[in-house]
């Protein structure tokens, strides 16, 4: 652990003799406007613990105080050891080291055990510039964080000793393994794949080799099979030899045969012909004969069949006439028939003429009788009432009649009652009066009453009037009607409604019975009467169903005789024709007969035939055996030409065998000499494949072994950051999850650099992913101070120096980072450089220091000792004012405009421009007038670093 | 010269001149053919020295009927520089097939190539009788058809010693006969009708006799491989028709294939074995092959191929099995080897981890670190 306890600045820039002691632990302030010198102080601690007394390096040189030097020299508690350890650069350099209690140490031996005293705090070993890990200026990126070693390994000694693999051991691991393959693509290099190379060479070399092999085995096997064909050669040769010899001989036995065997054939064929002929011959005649005799028998059949037609036709001539005879009778009598029946059916009409007569006379006489009612009923017609006038005294009648049952009495009060529910409505109220039941109301009072269809308003003052104008209209209708009372009048009206109908009735009926009057109808009754007169002449027959049944069985009859008559005459022209084709057949077949018996008389007798016969095909035997044998003959003599022909191909054959034989045996031979020293290249490559896939083998093993060594290193290395990252990305989690007021999650990059940030989304059901570089200034520099306070608490090992940071933050998050900020300092020391001291007023314990004032103070303190500050301090402030312009304009800027925006000289300001371009820390674009100036890119990322 | 007296004959087989040595170094195998053709050369040498009527070869005098030309010349013109005669069975790697070495044309006097089965006088009371293979995979031996002939032709003259020459197997394997399987019944059928009286055989590169010492394998002159049980002689057989055999052996060949196995349970263990390796007499024409077993403490293990291979250098083949070594682990071992952290549990992962490639691996971390170390 180290502690800052007191700063003495000697000489740096223009700040001389200053002197701050600060806090530990604690937080302390350090406050004052620009170019009070509060980057200054930090330039001066870092160079103090990293950078030789002996180095004039220009960052050292960017220091060089008023006498052209820097001095510094601090007082660190380093865990319980106290050290001053004081450092002088350009002029006269110094290196003192006074160790409370143990002496004094100047020079190298001095930084070396300033160095001891460091690791044996716990800050590591290397770790030359301890402060980097907490140092933060306004804009500072975390890749300062995530560069320092001190952190890591203060989280490695958390999480176990040295828990990540030594990078020295893995980047040997991953070096063996790019022996035997590439990196990623796992593709063979180096020695395993020369071996590989020339292994499948070699294997494709004893492959073609040992395929020699085989064909040389073979070529020896072929050889020996041409060998023994060849020993076979010479007699096969003679075997066939002879056999050609012996049929050659057998073959010239057989010449001439030809000629006779034509000879032969021809007269088997002549002998053949002629026995066909003789045999056709004999079987005409036969024939002859034959046909000769079924003649005969035809003849004498037909002579039969002729005799039967004749029977035949004389009984069917008989049966015709008898057929006509019956005929005839039949009809006859049916004609009778059909006459009586003729006659019963005119009587049958005149019968049904006379009702006709009978019926008209009656009609005639009931139109007369309902023609004489209707003049009577004309005659005398009944009265008729006016149908309006009686409808108007049947309603006078009812209101009268309502109004007497409603009103009973009328005097000081009216009683109102009714057999029948009355509504009353009185005054506007209603109310229901039930039978039987009486309502006495004052006759001053307006009442409505209802009863049944009457509704009436009734002033009970009026009500005799009105009784009485009622009875006077009744009586004045009763008048005007002329009748007694309304039932009177009703029947009136029924009556005359009883007239109108029945006189409307007999005139329907009137004209229902004579539409064109009663004379037309009575003549018609009279000539009806006259036609049925005559039924007195008619003879008394009746039509009956017998007689109709006669009728048609009598009808029928003479149908089928005439169908019979017909039919026999059909048959009678059938026998004529029939008896007529049998005389014509009878008389060619005779001619036949005549022609036949001629013929056969003209022909040899049938003996002498047939012995002809049979000595011709004696001779024909004799001669196809003949035949036969010299058939044979020349068949065997083709048998052997062909055999000779396949003999010749034969020895043919086995010479081009010989010959084709030598010529393999040659080329056989001629590769066998070729194989010499064959089995030494296939021994040798045998060998060399051995070796190869030896070393093929042990290179694969190395090269399984390097990888699997890789993957297992790999794999624990990435477990044991796991282990080790957990504890400071939760404590940067926290912090930012208090600062930004909601829940943060943090991803690291190898680095421990912040890669991204995971917060809730809007709708706050899940986290999303920012990357570091996407975030806002503000929110950067925040998650960057919770990575330093983080790393502070985690190792405790050095303060945490804050140089003009909260530029960027809100007065929200500024607040909760100062009270996160005084929490650490409780345990931690926290040193703050600023210019804005208001940011930090919630850090009410802090220790704060004027540094406006403390400069003055030691300016005026070091007036009495030095030089007042020359214009080379004024020049250094300049040089910031210029960084500090070029760094807020985020462009280049020419000389004129930086002039302009400090109010300054511009040949001040052009001095100042040519110091910090040698320094490096600016650089040039374009020449001469055109020039314009800019930070160098490690300045314009971090433009307040001093 | 005429020989009623008993008749030296030396007996050798199986020179195999030209074969492969697969596991010595390339220039060890050029030294090892040369060496086989030189080991003929002793042999012949002896052999005259004690006056020997001829030296039998029974078969595989070449091991391929394609060798190199130079081979065939070097081999044959240490035949051609000999007075005695030499008697060779062509044997199944130098079977008398077409263009076979035996069957050159240019074949020096001195050799007799047993080339038919019929009996042949090679000096006056000495009858040779072959049995000559004429293919690589013959139907069967061909000394069925030898002994078979045997009858026809009856017993040799009276005083005359008559010796078959045959090449392939006398016992069978697993009752099965194969084309390499000799006529034994019938042989010891006709040596006790008094048809031969010897029986010189080749193919087994073993020395080793049957039926009293007259059928005798000679075995190589000089070691082909590991398997072989004492190899490196020739025999020298006094033959007499009334006697059985007297047979001497003569050391011939000089290489050794040596086959160890041995148990280690230390480094002192290792470095004993290192220490006879490499006072190893002749190591240049001795292969070796380790086979090891037993426990060792894991800095000891790691280092035990390059220990023993560094003492196996001067070898004409070394093959080292150290598959059944197990190494003994021990807590305090990566810090042994100043590994801390995730690369300490990496060692004791590899170190758990019984798979060879793990193993491998666990050798090179610590060699990897203790390179790390000497930075």
């Amino acid at each position: 652990m180290m502690r800052l306890v007191r700063l003495r600045i000697g000489e740096a820039r223009h700040l001389r003799g200053l002197e701050l002691t600060l806090r530990s632990p604690g937080l302390t302030i350090i406050h004052g406007p620009n170019e009070a010198g509060k980057s200054t102080i930090v330039a001066c601690l870092r160079l103090l613990l990293a950078t030789p007394s002996t180095s004039r390096h220009r960052e050292v040189q960017a220091l060089a105080g008023p006498s052209g030097g820097v001095e510094v020299g601090a007082v660190f508690a380093l865990d319980d050891t106290t050290v001053e350890l004081t450092k002088r650069w350009l002029t006269r350099p110094l290196t003192q080291l006074v160790i409370a209690g143990a002496g004094q140490l100047d020079g190298r031996e001095a930084e070396t055990r300033f160095a001891e005293l460091l690791t044996t705090a716990g800050l590591g070993e290397g770790a030359g510039d301890p402060l980097v890990s907490t140092l933060i200026d306004n804009g500072a990126g975390t890749t300062h964080l995530a560069a320092s070693r001190i952190v890591a390994e203060a989280l490695e000694r958390r999480s176990g000793e040295e828990a990540l693999v030594d990078p020295g051991l893995l980047a040997r691991a991953r070096t063996e393994l790019a022996r035997y393959e590439t990196p990623g693509r796992s593709q063979p290099t180096g020695d395993l794949r020369q071996a590989r190379d020339e292994l499948d060479r070699t294997e494709a070399a004893y492959l073609v080799a040992t395929a020699d092999v085989n064909a040389v085995a073979e070529a020896r096997r072929d050889l020996e099979t041409i060998a023994e064909q060849l020993a076979t050669l010479p007699d096969d040769e003679a075997r066939l030899k002879a056999e050609q010899d012996e049929r050659l001989r057998r073959r010239a036995e057989l010449e001439g045969l030809d000629v006779e065997v034509e000879r032969s054939s021809r007269r088997v064929a002549d002998l053949s012909d002629a026995i066909a002929r003789e045999l056709e011959a004999l079987e005409r005649q036969r024939e002859l004969a034959s046909a000769l005799a079924r003649s005969r028998e035809r003849i004498e059949q037909l002579d039969r069949d002729l005799e039967e037609r004749r029977e035949q036709l004389t009984r069917v001539q008989a049966q015709l006439g008898a057929s006509h005879d019956g005929l005839d009778q039949a009809r006859r009598e049916l004609g009778e028939l059909r006459e009586t029946q003729a006659r019963a059916r005119e009587r049958e009409a005149l019968a049904s003429v006379a009702a006709g007569a009978e019926r008209l006379s009656a009609q005639v006489a009931r139109a007369v009788e309902l023609r004489n009612r209707v003049a009577a009923l004309e005659i005398a017609p009944p009265r008729r009432l006016d149908d309006a006038l009686v409808a108007s005294l049947q309603e006078a009648e009812a209101r009268l009649l309502a109004t007497r049952t409603v009103f009973e009495t009328v005097g000081p009060s009216l009683t109102i009652r009714s057999e029948r529910s009355v509504e009353v409505v009185v005054n506007g109220d209603l109310q229901r009066l039930e039978p039987a039941h009486a309502m006495v109301r004052p006759i001053d009072e307006r009442i409505i009453v209802s009863l049944g269809d009457v509704t009436m308003e009734i002033s009970p003052g009026s009500a005799v009037s009105e009784l009485e104008e009622l009875a006077a209209e009744r009586t004045r209708l009763l008048a005007s009607l002329g009748v007694a009372s309304l039932d009177e009048a009703r029947a009136l009206l029924e009556k005359a409604a009883q007239y109108d109908h029945e006189l409307d009735q007999l005139r329907r009926e009137l004209a229902n019975l004579a539409p064109d009057g009663i004379e037309p109808l009575d003549d018609e009754a009279t000539r009806a009467r006259a036609a049925a007169s005559r039924l007195d002449d008619a003879p008394e027959l009746a039509p009956s169903d017998e007689l109709e049944r006669r009728v048609r069985a009598l009808s029928d009859h003479v149908e089928a005789l005439e169908a019979a008559a017909e039919e026999a005459q059909v048959a009678e022209r059938r026998y004529h024709e029939d008896l007529e084709q049998l005389v014509g057949a009878r008389e060619r077949e005779a001619l036949q007969l005549e022609q036949a018996e001629r013929d056969l008389a003209a022909e040899p007798a049938e003996s002498d035939r047939v012995a002809r016969i049979e000595d011709l095909e004696r001779e024909l035997e004799t001669e196809r055996h003949r035949h036969r044998e010299l058939t044979d003959a020349i068949e065997t003599r083709n048998h052997l030409d062909e055999e000779l022909e396949v003999l010749a191909t034969e020895l043919g054959g086995l010479s081009n065998r010989r010959a084709e034989l030598t010529t393999q045996r040659r080329l056989l031979e001629e590769r066998l000499e070729r194989a010499t020293g064959l089995a030494d290249r296939v021994v040798n490559l045998e060998e060399r494949l051995e070796g190869l896939r030896r070393r093929v083998a042990v290179l694969e093993g190395q090269r399984a072994a390097a990888r699997r060594l890789v993957e297992v290193l790999e794999e624990e290395q990435r477990r044991a950051r796991e282990r080790t990252e957990a504890p400071y990305r939760q404590l940067v989690e926290r912090i930012l999850t208090a600062t930004l007021g909601e829940r943060v999650e943090v991803i690291l990059d190898e680095h421990l650099g912040v890669e991204s940030l995971r917060r809730p989304t809007s709708s706050r059901t899940a986290l999303a992913t920012t990357p570091i570089a996407a975030l806002s200034a503000g929110t950067r520099e925040q998650v960057e101070l919770a990575c330093r306070f983080a790393a502070t608490q985690l190792t405790g090992a050095v303060p945490i120096v804050l140089d003009d940071a909260l530029g960027y933050s809100d007065t929200t998050r500024t607040r909760m980072l100062v009270a996160q900020l005084t929490a650490l300092a409780t345990d931690a020391q926290a040193i703050v450089l600023t210019a804005h001291p208001e940011r930090y007023l919630g850090a009410s314990d802090a220790e704060r220091i004027d540094l406006a004032r403390s400069t003055e103070s030691s300016s005026d303190t070091a007036r009495g000792t030095s030089p007042p500050p020359t214009g080379a301090a004024s020049e250094a402030s300049l040089e910031d004012a210029v960084r500090s312009v070029l760094g807020d304009a985020g462009g280049p800027l020419n000389r004129n405009d930086i002039a302009s925006r400090l109010d300054a000289d511009p040949d001040a300001v052009a001095r100042a421009i040519r110091t910090l371009r040698d320094a490096g820390v600016i650089e040039q674009i374009g020449q001469r007038r055109g020039a314009r100036y800019r930070l160098c890119e490690r300045d314009r990322t971090d433009p307040h670093a001093t | 010269m005429t020989y009623h007296e008993p008749v030296l004959i030396i007996h050798t087989s199986d020179w195999q001149i030209g074969m492969p040595a697969r596991t010595m170094t390339e220039e060890a195998r050029h030294r090892f053919r040369h060496d086989r053709v030189d080991a003929a050369e002793r042999l012949l040498a002896e052999a005259s020295s004690r006056g020997a009527c001829c030296v039998i070869v029974a078969g595989d005098l070449f091991d391929d009927n394609t060798l190199s030309e130079d081979q065939i010349q070097r081999t044959l013109g240490v035949i051609a520089r000999q007075q005695l005669p030499i008697v060779a069975l062509p044997g199944n790697h130098d079977a008398l097939e077409p263009h076979a070495i035996l069957a050159r044309d240019d074949l020096p006097d001195q050799l007799i190539v047993l080339d038919s089965w019929e009996p042949r006088t090679v000096v006056p009371g000495l009858e040779v009788v072959g049995a000559p293979w004429r293919s690589r995979i013959p139907g069967r031996n061909p000394a069925w058809d030898t002994v078979r002939a045997l009858e026809s032709y009856g017993p040799p003259p009276a005083g005359t010693v008559r010796v078959l020459v045959a090449h392939g197997q006398w016992e069978r394997y697993d009752s099965v006969t194969t084309h390499s399987t000799l006529p034994a019944d019938e042989i010891v059928a006709a040596l006790d009708t008094g048809l031969i009286h010897y029986v010189a055989l080749g193919d087994h590169h073993s020395y080793q006799i049957f039926v009293g010492g007259r059928v005798a394998f000679s075995g190589t002159h000089e070691v082909t491989a590991a398997d072989e049980r004492d190899p490196g002689w020739a025999l020298a057989v006094t033959l007499e028709p009334s006697h059985p055999p007297a047979i001497e052996r003569i050391r011939v060949g000089r290489w050794r294939i040596l086959t160890l196995a041995e148990t280690v349970t230390s480094a002192d263990d290792v470095a004993a074995i290192a220490g006879r390796l490499r006072t190893l007499e002749d190591p240049a024409r001795c292969v070796v092959r380790l086979h090891l077993d037993g426990t060792l403490p894991l800095a000891a293990r790691l280092t035990l191929e390059q220990n023993l291979e560094a003492a196996a250098a001067a070898l004409a083949g070394f093959e080292l099995d150290v598959e059944r070594v197990a190494s003994l682990s021990d807590a305090s071992i990566p810090a042994d080897f100043h590994l801390r952290g995730a690369a300490a549990t990496a060692f004791e992962r590899l170190l758990d981890d019984p798979d060879p490639v793990s193993q491998a691996a666990l050798r090179l971390l610590a060699r990897l670190a203790l390179e790390g170390n000497e930075r």
